[in-house]
């Protein structure tokens, strides 16, 4: 076997002295050689071929630096196993990882969302990079690409048996989303209002009592997210004698103690108040499971784990729509799910009015809607649990490997060999006499002033294979009965997905948060002092000093109760999964 | 020179670093809302108290026509019985029966009633200012009358009549009905109405019977004579020897003038306004210069 080292730039070959090639899963491989000191090296980052003889090649790689030692005549260089082109196969090969369930955005920072050179995804692979062909792919931690059957083919005192750590028996999964719950609307409350009167109309026998005191547009009702953005009482003359303009007959005395009628003079008012409202709520959902490993129950440890999501309702930088507000030209807001640019200045009314603004873009957000009142509950969210049920599953399935065995063989048995590989071996020291596992280091070496030439491996070996444990349970409908509505709209009990891996949990759509400013806006209203006590008071007076005074001290009141949308510290949240082990 | 042991310990070069657990997003605190929203509206304040009379209009002025109700009844017969010989009977609506001494026309004294009928036009005045208003609408309120607004009433006769003068040893003069010495009974003729005239002269007119060569006669007399010689109806008087007697006595609207009528507030309307009922009274009619027929007729509420 004749071992030489050709470079691109030069055209003889380079005489070596000892080759050592190595590689660790998940990392370049390695060429350390020895060469004569006194041979011409290129430049930094030149690719060179190690052959076996011919044209059988055992390693490609870029020189990394310049010699390391120099000692007598011998001069020790490096050799990185890494194409040229690795960027352009790195992002090749993340465009397919990054896919659901292996890969969540919500589980990466933004900033390092396009990082193409950051594992993001979970599997339970390595990056592999081939040290002849330099082409990069995924190597499963269990099966390699190449099974080597060595069988009893090593060196018989070389084979180290050792146990490392324990399986996991479970990993509980804690994954936390915050984020701030906007809600808002805008409300007519004039109808209301005017429910509230008799006849169905604002009146009153002391007319300033409500007219001094109508709320002005733009006021604020203190800190309670409600706001006046149309406001106005007009009086008004009722067209008909069904309202009446007066009192009933009140039979008064005067200074001279005759009675004379007199009258209350009714004042009659069309009242216009529209408000506007707004709530902000800090909010955290958690999800939490276990994933149990069956095969190791008893064993090992309880691996917990804890996520934080990324903001699930971004975009805090645009404003949402506002009725009754004013707009200049360039202004930006949102409504609904699209971006709009001002293109005329304006006030807005109540509605939004598409002809003022200029369409941009649309856009999504992992909550949709930013009055959800639950992320986990949302089909977004059920991807990130699903996610979040890969990372589980994948501590799982890495502690599993705990059986390492190393091992030497001669060259010729080795030389094929890479982190992509399995082995089998066979020997009464093993665990029942036969063992497969997956390469996770190697080297080869081959040293000219011996001339030995062999090769040194550590495979990783789990006990157990993964076994995905199925149930199948029939779902039980807990909203309404089964064909009354859409399966969409359909709670269910017992309800099993599976993610895209085939790993099942019962769906939690039944377990919904605690939700804030349920119902109507309005809440209550109060008509304190209206007319018709106002009337039952004004017959108890003799005088009209009398009365007028009772009048002034019975003015005819409104209280509005809005809902509320009181700001609580957080509203938290937990889901409890339960998933079929594996 | 040859590679050491710790050649199988090199340090590997990782396709791609170890990824890490990232921190997630904690949001900032959100913009607070700390209180329960209660909009109150509301102060005290004064109410407007209204004297009654004063929510209506201090006087209503209609423009009406003057309309006269003939006495159609021209069949009646008056029968004087002297000392128990029935005279002549005669009719007694017709100008062959009558005798000296009425100064009036006769044919225009046979009205029963004067019928004032609104003309839809009329004018006001509340809280000071005068306004005008047409039918029954008016600027506070509406109007509720009859149609027509008012029939001054004359006292006319109904059925023939007999009056019986007996001499007594006391050379008194018994008269019956009524039963009376020496008197003159006056009864009720009709009103007297002409175009043109005064209010004040559309007025009753009485007959009393008398004898004249055996034939009964009919002697009339206008309220103006009878004023005149102090002897008015309802309580009469003494003229010369004899008393002046109303029989049957006539009624305050019957022996009022038109004018006199008004003026006593015999004409009177409704006035509504917002569910309450407010009379108005007449106070005053006011001809109007070159409409013969035309009055207007003032009102004030009571």
């Amino acid at each position: 076997m004749n071992l030489h080292l050709n470079w691109n730039a030069f055209s003889d070959s380079t005489a070596l002295f000892e080759v050592e090639i190595s590689q660790e899963e998940g990392a370049f491989a390695k060429a350390k050689l020895l060469i004569d000191a006194l041979a011409p090296l290129p430049k930094i980052g030149t690719e060179g071929i190690l052959y076996i003889d011919a044209n059988e090649i055992l390693f490609k790689g870029v020189l990394e630096s310049t010699p390391h030692k120099i000692v007598g005549h011998f001069a020790e260089i490096v050799l990185i196993a890494k194409p040229v082109d690795f960027l352009n196969q790195l992002n090749d090969i993340q465009k397919e990882l990054r896919v659901h369930p292996f890969w969540d955005p919500l589980y990466i920072r933004p900033e390092k969302l396009n990082h193409v050179e950051e594992r993001q995804d979970v599997r339970a692979a390595s990056l592999y990079c081939d040290r002849r062909t330099g082409k990069l792919s995924l190597s499963d931690w269990f099966n390699g690409n190449q099974v080597i059957d060595m069988n009893g083919n090593f060196f018989e005192d070389s084979l180290q048996i050792k146990t490392i750590g324990k399986p996991l028996k479970a990993c509980s999964l804690q994954v936390h989303a915050h984020w701030i719950q906007r809600q808002g609307g805008i409300a007519n409350l004039s109808p209301a209002i005017r429910r509230a009167f008799p006849h169905y109309k604002v009146n009153t026998y002391t007319k300033d009592a409500l007219q001094d005191k109508w709320p002005e547009t733009g006021k604020r009702i203190g800190r309670s997210g409600v706001w006046i953005i149309k406001s106005k009482l007009r009086a008004v003359n009722p067209p008909s004698s069904l309202y009446p303009k007066y009192s009933p007959q009140l039979p008064l005395e005067d200074a001279k103690g005759l009675i004379k009628q007199h009258r209350l003079r009714r004042h009659w008012f069309k009242p216009t108040l529209w408000v506007c409202w707004q709530a902000h709520q800090k909010r955290k959902e958690t999800i939490t499971f276990t994933l149990n490993h069956n095969s190791y129950q008893g064993e090992g440890d309880h691996k917990q784990l804890e996520f934080r999501l990324q903001n699930i309702n971004p975009d805090p930088k645009s404003y949402p729509w506002q009725p009754a507000t004013m707009y200049r030209v360039g202004d930006k807001i949102c409504q609904g799910s699209s971006y709009y640019r001002c293109h005329t200045a304006h006030t807005s009314s109540m509605t939004f009015d598409e002809k003022n603004w200029t369409f941009k873009k649309k856009f999504h957000t992992p909550i949709g809607s930013p009055a959800r009142a639950s992320f986990f509950l949302n089909d977004r969210g059920y991807k990130a649990f699903e996610h979040a049920l890969e990372r589980a599953r994948v501590e799982l399935i890495k502690s599993t490997r705990t059986l390492e065995i190393s091992f030497e063989a001669s060259w010729e048995d080795l030389k094929s060999i890479t982190t992509d590989s399995s082995v089998r071996l066979k020997d009464p020291r093993l665990p029942k006499g036969e063992i497969k596992g997956k390469v996770v280091k190697y080297a080869l070496l081959a040293k000219g002033e011996t001339g030995e030439l062999f090769g040194r491996v550590t495979l990783l070996c789990s006990k157990a294979q993964e076994s995905i444990q199925k149930k199948a349970t029939k779902p039980k409908p807990v909203y309404v009965l089964e064909t009354y509505c859409e399966e969409t709209y359909q709670v269910q009990e017992n309800h099993l997905s599976q993610t895209p891996t085939g790993l099942q949990y019962y769906r939690y759509d039944d377990q919904t948060p605690p939700s804030i400013g349920q119902g109507n806006l309005l809440t209550g209203l109060e008509l304190i002092n209206g007319p018709l006590e106002q009337e039952a008071d004004m017959r108890n007076h003799r005088t009209p000093s009398h009365l007028k005074k009772a009048m002034a001290r019975k003015p005819t009141r409104l209280r509005l109760h809005f809902n509320d949308y009181r700001t609580k510290e957080c509203i938290e949240h937990v889901i409890q999964c339960d998933v079929v082990g594996v | 020179m040859s590679f050491s042991a710790t050649s199988w310990g090199f340090k590997p070069m990782r396709i791609l670093p170890p990824s890490k657990i990232t921190d997630g997003y904690e949001p900032s605190p959100p913009e607070l809302n700390t209180e329960k929203g209660v909009l109150d509206i509301g102060s005290s304040s004064e109410c407007d108290l209204i004297e009654e009379s004063k929510l209506v209009a201090e006087t209503l002025i209609l423009r009406c026509t003057l309309r006269p109700i003939p006495y159609l009844n021209q069949d009646i017969k008056v029968r004087l019985i002297s000392e128990g010989n029935p005279l002549e009977d005669v009719l007694l609506y017709d100008k062959g029966s009558l005798t000296y001494g009425y100064e009036r026309e006769f044919e225009h004294s046979m009205v029963q009633g004067i019928a004032l009928d609104y003309t839809g036009k009329g004018r006001g005045v509340q809280g000071g200012e005068a306004f005008v208003f047409e039918g029954a609408d008016l600027k506070e309120g509406c109007i509720r009358c009859a149609n027509p607004l008012y029939v001054k009433p004359f006292s006319v006769e109904s059925q023939s009549y007999a009056e019986r003068s007996t001499s007594l040893p006391s050379r008194q003069i018994l008269i019956s009905p009524p039963g009376v010495l020496n008197a003159r009974i006056l009864r009720g003729f009709g009103g007297y109405y002409k175009e043109g005239i005064k209010l004040e002269d559309i007025q009753q007119v009485y007959y009393s019977l008398t004898s004249v060569e055996n034939k009964t006669r009919v002697r009339l007399f206008s309220s103006t004579v009878l004023h005149e010689q102090h002897t008015p109806a309802p309580q009469g008087g003494r003229d010369f020897n004899k008393q002046i007697l109303f029989h049957p006595s006539p009624e305050r609207h019957h022996y009022l003038s038109l004018s006199g009528a008004l003026a006593e507030g015999f004409c009177s309307l409704l006035v509504e306004y917002e569910g309450s009922v407010t009379k108005f009274t007449s106070t005053f009619g006011e001809p109007i210069v070159g409409h013969p027929n035309l009055i207007d007729v003032y009102f004030k509420p009571i």
